[in-house]
């Protein structure tokens, strides 16, 4: 009888141990795939920002891929943070900094659009390479799409 | 109850432990194994695409000082014309040209965010441009077809 017992405690105190420890690795999964996925939204939503009609480049009517109008960018880049559209580009990109860095020829920097979030549980920061067409001098310049997006 | 079935009991017992030990190693495993799967993928996506945007943009980036000519048309120029007939940009040749600005380029941007990779550009097999440290292993690569002359000028970049 003293044999029994000692097995049994043996083996609930084994699967209390193992359910913890299985727990564990659940929940610190389940948090990878959170972040996996908001990771994944979080490319698509940059991939998603040269081809806004409120930015894109075109040339004779045609759209020119992966590309940025200078001159709509700063147009944009008010509309986009005023409080009138704000709602819009909160329900496309959600808590996230964007902003758009040249690297060639010059250094310029301009933040598209500003909503972080203080206290974050995980951040998620992508870099695409992009072209800035500058209409009134006809060039392309190179420039890097910096979107970092944040989870609550 | 005799000794024996009591006996028998117990080593039923500790079966029953080995075989929840095992259930929980296969749980963990099959989780882990998901986990490193997704990342994977992730990774690919965006090794891929970074690849394929990055070569793409650079050949249509406007030259800092080769009157208005993109990158493309001065690797045309480069794999084109023997040393002496090239464009001259500043004080290089349109091969030295492109071959700098594409350091400077990827430099600025791959190099910075600690990504490894590899530029070429061959004309008719002969390399004439090469960037970045090359790569070893796993790598995603994307090459783009220019006209140029009689020769096929290929630029190809690699993601490590």
């Amino acid at each position: 009888m003293q044999e029994t017992i000692a097995v049994l405690a043996v083996v609930f105190i084994v699967s209390i141990i193992g359910f913890g420890i299985y727990s564990t690795f659940f929940i610190e999964a389940a948090e990878d795939k959170q972040e996996s996925a908001f990771e994944l939204e979080a490319i698509s939503a940059a991939r998603s920002m040269p081809f806004l009609s409120e930015l894109q480049c075109s040339n004779n009517g045609a759209v020119v891929n992966n590309c940025i109008d200078f001159i709509k960018l700063n147009a944009a880049a008010s509309l986009i943070n005023s409080g009138e559209h704000s709602a819009y580009f909160f329900e496309k990109f959600g808590f996230a900094t964007v902003s758009i860095n040249e690297i060639y020829p010059g250094s310029a920097k301009l933040i598209l659009y500003n909503k972080t979030l203080e206290s974050y549980s995980y951040k998620s920061a992508i870099n695409l390479p992009i072209l800035v067409f500058y209409p009134l001098e006809e060039k392309y310049r190179f420039s890097v799409l910096n979107f970092e997006a944040f989870l609550k | 109850m005799t000794i024996k079935s009591k006996k028998a009991q117990t080593e039923v017992m500790g079966l029953a432990i080995i075989f929840l030990l095992v259930i929980f190693g296969i749980l963990f495993a099959a989780n882990f194994s998901q986990n490193k799967k997704e990342t994977s993928q992730k990774e690919e996506f965006l090794g891929m695409y970074l690849a394929y945007n990055i070569a793409d943009t650079f050949l249509k980036t406007t030259s800092r000082d080769c009157g208005g000519l993109s990158m493309s048309e001065i690797l045309q120029d480069c794999a084109s014309n023997n040393a002496g007939l090239r464009i001259t940009c500043g004080t290089l040749d349109s091969c030295a040209y492109t071959e700098q600005e594409a350091k400077e380029i990827f430099g600025k941007t791959l190099g910075e965010w600690n990504t490894g990779y590899e530029f070429i550009a061959s004309s008719g097999g002969n390399k004439i441009l090469s960037a970045g440290g090359g790569c070893r292993g796993n790598r995603k690569s994307k090459q783009f077809p220019i006209s140029s002359g009689e020769e096929a000028l290929i630029v190809s970049t690699a993601i490590c």
